[in-house]
This record gives C-alpha cells, sequence and structure tokens, in this order.
C-alpha cells in the first residue's frame, strides 16, 4: 500500500508513485518520464508547466488511464488504475475523467449539444434525456445560443467551451486538459482557461492543465514544473499575493 | 451512440456517396447479371407457359419439355379415367423440316393440339382465326420465326416433311430460348405429317377437378398410371434445369457473377474501411471517453449496415426499373424475380459483413492515447 501525508478535510484525488515510462525498443529507446512521484488533491487546480517535450502529455495520458507505464503506481481516488484490465479502465474513464484537448477533438458532423452529450450516451444513457443535460451544460459555459448548430459553426474558442462542456457532463471526478489554449490566441486562451476555473472548479473534483502560457497561470492552486521527464519543482500559488507570476 | 454513427454517416455528403456509390454499382452489376440468367432461363420455358396447363404429364423418362419420350394415344385415356381429372388433352411436339416454294429449308418445331378444345394453342393471335386451324392442312406460325423457311404469311402455302401445308394465322408468342420456328397445328394433322410415329403424344396436359388439389391428383395419377405429373412451375424448373446443365450457361454468367462478387466485397470494404480512417480521431476519443468495445463495434456494425441497405436499395432498384421499362419480348432476355432481390441482400449482407470486420478489427486498436498527440 501507498502511504501519503494527507491534508485535513482533503481527499486525495490522484496519487503517482515511482512512475516510468519510455517508448521505443533497443537503440532507439526513449526514457521519457524518470522515477514520477506527485500528488493531487480533490477540489484542486493543478498546472503542469515545461518545455516542449518534457513528457507533460506522456504523464497526463498515463494518469488519465489511456497510456500505460512501464512501472510504478497509479492511484485515482482510492482505485489503483494500473491495475485494471483495458476494459475496467473504459469503463474508470467514463465514469470518473473528463477530457479536454489541444484540437478540441469534437464531431463534425453532429451538432454542438450531441457532442457535449457523448460522455453520457457512451454510458448508456437515453439520447433525449443525454441532450437535455447537454443544453444545460452548454447554457452554463455561454453558449446556449448554439446548441443545435455544428462545431464548423463556432471560433475556436466557442469549439474549445463546448470540449469543456463535455468533458463536465458525466461530472468527473479528474478533468486532464492537455494545452486547451495553445490552439487560441492569447485572449481567448485566457478567457477559457478563466471559464475553465469557473465551472469546473468543484470540492470534490481535481482539474489538471497542461499549458506553456505563463501568462495565466494565476487560476492555478498548483504548479508542477516538468523538465526532462522530471519533476523540478512544485508550487503552491497564494492567492492572497496579487500578480506573483 | 447509434444516433451519432448515423450522423457521423450521414453528415459528410461527398464520404457518405462514395460509400453508397460503391455498393449501388456492385449491387447493380449482380442484380443485371442475375436478371439475365433468369431471364434466359425463362425463355426456356416460355412454350410451357403459354400453354398455360396446370399439370403436365409425361413419359417417366422426359427430363424436359424439349427431351422428353413420346407416349401411346391410349396413355391420355389411362389419364382421363383418374378420378379428380377434369380434363386430359394430348399435346404433340415434334420436329419437321418446312421448305418454301423457292426451296428455302429449315428445321422447325410443330406442336400439335388437341382437334375438338384446341388447349395448348397460345393466345395473341395476330392474323387469322383460330377456328380455321382444324381446315385440312391448316398451320398457324408463330411470328418472327419463320425466315428461315421464306416468311410465309397468312394463306401462303409451304412444305412440311413433303406435305402441303398452309397458314391459316399468325401468333405473337413469347421469346423462346430455341432457335427453332414454331408453327402449331392439330394432333390429327401431326399423325398425317408424321405418318411413321406410333407414339404421335409427348404431353398430356391436365386440369384438376375443384374438389382435389394440383398436388394430390399429381400422386393419384402417378401411382395409378406409372407416368410422370409435373405442376406447371416444377416443370418449368426441370426444363430450365436441362438447358442449365446442357449449355453452360450458369458457368458462364457464374464467372462474371464471381468477379462481381469480389469487386464488390472488395469496393465495399475499402470504402467502408477509409471511411473509419477517415474517423480516427473521433473514434480516438471515444475511447479515451471510455467507450466499451461492444458498443463501438455495433457503431461501426450499424454504419456499415445502413450503407448496404441504402446501396441494395438503389441498385437493385435502378436494374428492376430497367427490367420494367425492358418491352417483353425484346432481344434483350431480362427478368427479375424477388427472389434475386433477396439473393443479392445477402451477398451485400455478406459484403458489409466483411467490412465491417475489417473496420471493427481496426477500430478497436485504435490507441486512445492519440487523442493527445497532435
Ligand atoms: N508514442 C510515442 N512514441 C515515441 N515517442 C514518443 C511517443 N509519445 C511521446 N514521445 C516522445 O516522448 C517525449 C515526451 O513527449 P510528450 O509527453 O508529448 O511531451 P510534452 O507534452 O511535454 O511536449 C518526446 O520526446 C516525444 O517525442
Ligand atoms: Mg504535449
Amino acid at each position: 500500500m501507498i502511504t501519503t501525508v494527507t491534508m485535513p478535510n482533503k481527499t486525495i484525488a490522484v496519487s503517482i508513485q515511482g512512475l516510468n515510462k519510455s517508448f521505443g525498443d533497443g537503440e532507439n529507446r526513449l526514457h521519457v518520464l524518470h522515477d514520477i512521484n506527485l500528488t493531487l488533491q480533490s477540489g484542486s487546480m493543478n498546472y503542469i508547466v515545461g518545455p516542449s517535450g518534457c513528457g507533460k502529455t506522456t504523464l497526463i495520458s498515463i494518469m488519465a488511464g489511456i497510456l500505460t507505464a512501464e512501472s510504478g503506481e497509479t492511484t485515482l481516488f482510492g482505485t489503483p488504475i494500473h491495475q485494471l484490465k483495458k476494459s475496467q479502465k473504459a469503463k474508470f474513464r467514463r465514469e470518473n475523467i473528463g477530457f479536454i484537448f489541444q484540437q478540441f477533438n469534437l464531431v463534425a458532423t453532429i451538432t454542438n449539444a450531441e457532442n457535449v452529450a457523448v460522455p453520457l450516451l457512451i454510458q448508456g444513457k437515453p439520447h433525449g434525456k443525454a441532450i437535455e443535460q447537454a443544453k444545460l451544460l452548454l447554457e452554463q459555459v455561454g453558449l446556449g445560443d448554439k446548441i443545435n448548430s455544428f462545431p464548423r459553426d463556432l471560433s475556436g474558442g466557442q469549439q474549445q467551451r463546448v470540449a469543456i462542456a463535455r468533458a463536465l457532463i458525466n461530472n468527473p471526478r479528474l478533468v486532464v486538459c492537455d494545452e486547451p489554449t495553445s490552439a487560441l490566441d492569447g485572449k481567448t486562451g485566457a478567457q477559457i482557461l478563466e471559464l475553465l476555473t469557473v465551472v469546473a472548479r468543484d470540492p470534490n473534483r481535481c482539474v489538471v492543465v497542461v499549458t506553456h502560457d505563463n501568462r495565466i497561470y494565476k487560476y492555478a492552486d498548483q504548479l508542477i514544473e516538468m523538465e526532462d521527464g522530471r519533476i523540478k519543482s512544485i508550487q503552491q500559488v497564494d492567492h492572497t499575493k496579487p500578480s506573483q507570476f | 451512440m447509434y444516433q451519432i454513427a448515423l450522423k457521423m454517416l450521414f453528415g459528410d455528403k461527398a464520404k457518405f456517396l462514395t460509400l453508397v456509390v460503391g455498393l449501388t454499382f456492385s449491387v447493380m452489376l449482380l442484380t443485371q447479371q442475375g436478371s439475365i440468367f433468369c431471364g434466359l432461363m425463362l425463355r426456356t420455358a416460355s412454350n410451357i407457359f403459354e400453354t398455360g396447363a396446370p399439370i403436365w404429364v409425361v413419359d417417366p423418362k422426359a427430363t424436359s419439355f424439349n427431351d422428353v419420350v413420346d407416349m401411346k394415344l391410349s396413355e391420355v385415356l389411362r389419364v382421363r379415367s383418374v378420378q379428380g381429372v377434369k380434363w386430359a388433352v394430348p399435346l404433340a411436339l415434334h420436329s419437321a423440316i418446312a421448305q418454301s416454294d423457292e426451296g428455302d429449308t429449315g428445321v422447325a418445331q410443330v406442336i400439335g393440339v388437341d382437334d375438338q378444345t384446341l388447349i395448348g394453342l397460345p393466345k395473341g393471335m395476330t392474323k387469322g382465326r383460330y377456328e380455321d386451324i382444324n381446315q385440312p392442312g391448316a398451320v398457324i406460325i408463330a411470328k418472327g420465326r419463320s425466315e428461315r423457311y421464306g416468311s410465309p404469311q397468312v394463306g401462303d402455302y409451304f412444305e412440311l416433311n413433303d406435305q402441303r401445308v398452309r397458314v391459316v394465322g399468325m401468333l405473337e408468342t413469347q421469346k423462346s430460348f430455341s432457335p427453332f420456328p414454331i408453327m402449331y397445328t392439330t394432333l390429327n394433322k401431326v399423325q398425317q405429317f408424321f405418318p411413321e410415329k406410333k407414339r404421335p403424344v409427348s404431353f398430356i396436359l391436365v386440369k384438376n377437378e375443384a374438389s382435389i388439389s394440383p398436388e394430390k391428383l399429381i400422386q393419384k395419377i402417378q401411382t395409378e398410371t406409372g407416368l410422370h405429373a409435373y405442376g406447371l412451375w416444377d416443370f418449368v424448373f426441370l426444363t430450365m434445369k436441362f438447358w442449365a446443365a446442357n449449355t453452360g450457361i450458369p458457368i458462364n454468367l457464374g464467372i462474371n457473377v464471381l468477379m462481381v462478387i469480389i469487386i464488390g466485397t472488395v469496393i465495399s470494404a475499402q470504402t467502408l474501411y477509409a471511411f473509419m480512417l477517415d474517423n480516427t480521431r473521433q473514434f480516438g476519443t471515444f475511447k479515451a471517453i471510455g467507450i466499451e468495445n461492444k458498443t463501438l463495434a455495433g457503431m461501426v456494425l450499424f454504419q456499415s449496415a445502413i450503407v448496404g441497405i441504402i446501396g441494395h436499395g438503389i441498385g437493385s432498384g435502378v436494374i428492376s426499373f430497367l427490367g420494367l421499362i425492358n418491352p417483353p419480348n425484346s432481344q434483350l432476355a431480362f427478368y427479375t424475380p424477388p427472389q434475386l432481390i433477396g439473393i443479392t441482400f445477402v451477398l451485400v449482407c455478406g459484403f458489409c459483413l466483411l467490412a465491417a470486420v475489417l473496420s471493427i478489427i481496426k477500430v478497436l486498436r485504435i490507441d486512445p492515447a492519440i487523442v493527445f498527440r497532435g
């Protein structure tokens, strides 16, 4: 068993111990993550930053259960997901994890509401009910008037809002976002992160955002800095001190 | 998710069209080849249809309309004596040499019908009168098949097995598979044209009483007379089988059909597979979100089934329509029975299943980790 020091009144959302990951074999073997240890709390907003290629995407992919590590333990809300079979992992993901992607990954040929409803439909919820819920979420992200239009009718920022709504519709306990703003201009990106902070924050939810946008760290509670597949530093952000970054 | 699958399919009109067109063409080719086969086969039996009797009694050694062992006239009486027979009449089919006054000669098939009832004489007289067939030396000829012996018209004379005959009528009959000209006369005259034949009867045409079903009567005739009896369609199929077995048509058309099946399978599998590849990112996203494999497989299967049904509908619809507008007696033998549509549907299901299985294997192998990669 893993023993971790817990802060009072806080539950541990993500616990990663001794994580290693490499790609390729023999000469081409690339050791991407070196002995990562990381603990994230529910209710927290965590930013992972670091130069391109340092292993951020690999880390959150393993954290979200879509990539398998070589060694180490990944425990989400008490469930050791590295021990789960593929199908169990898929079930765990659809019940507990929300995804936000750099490229939005919306389905072009279905309406925005249907896109948002996808996680519920995947869970087997009836179409009508799922769409009703999707409409509410679209309203929350400020797209109440775009329910029946298609992703192609939206700007990049609006598409990412649809994606945020989709990531939250199954009320996930962990939300992972990989560079959600890098396909957007600076101002829109900042708005997206602000929106994410407003709608995704929940005492029972842990949000992990990979970003290299250093203007917008102000929304983070915890800043995890990576370098060459290692965690270089972890800083708590004190929101009482203005403009720390 | 099935609604989503459907919208993914219909959403991109161009891609959807590519999917459907490939399948539609395969179905069109299949149906067309099949229709020609059916059309040709139907023509082998056109004389049976034209004669129209519900029950056909023949010598047990008969293998088809075109290959019978002739019977004595007394057999007709034996059949008539079976209880449940409403009427039983002889029909003769023999080959003769027809020769015009100018010397044009050809083999003709002579069908002799019962003198009293004229049962077996096809409808569709375009010139002349049926009654005149009872005059001495009278024949009615099937139009369009008499060029070989000088295309005689009503009132013209020519020679049949060296005996003088006169044309008293012209019939518009269905196209037949057999290339020989056909003429109709009465059984008495057939006996004159073929004086040496001791067994002039080729078929005994029978109608059942209302009190007995044709099937029951067929059984009774067989047990009581020792002859063979067939229902109209059974005799049609027997004749089709005879021609199919002796002409190589099924093999030759079969090779075409086999090629179309292979091409159809490849086209549908390839276009469907390409469609799934195009949607890799979407499917990857669904996988990351945690879709069950069986749901994903179901979506792909559903998509391919929809494409199959639409492709089959359009393809067989177009060909059936072409069949309908093809004039009934044209050179083109073309008949699209519902069974053929059923067979092509089963084949299309096969194509689509194969395509779906290949695509499912591919889709299930998509690594959800791609969703975070550019
Ligand atoms: N599937 C893969 N196969 C081989 N190498 C990979 C694969 N995914 C990532 N890498 C390599 O791992 C390193 C870290 O990648 P990544 O986690 O995407 O970094 P970041 O997200 O911080 O830019 C990079 O050098 C990248 O080329
Ligand atoms: Mg990355």
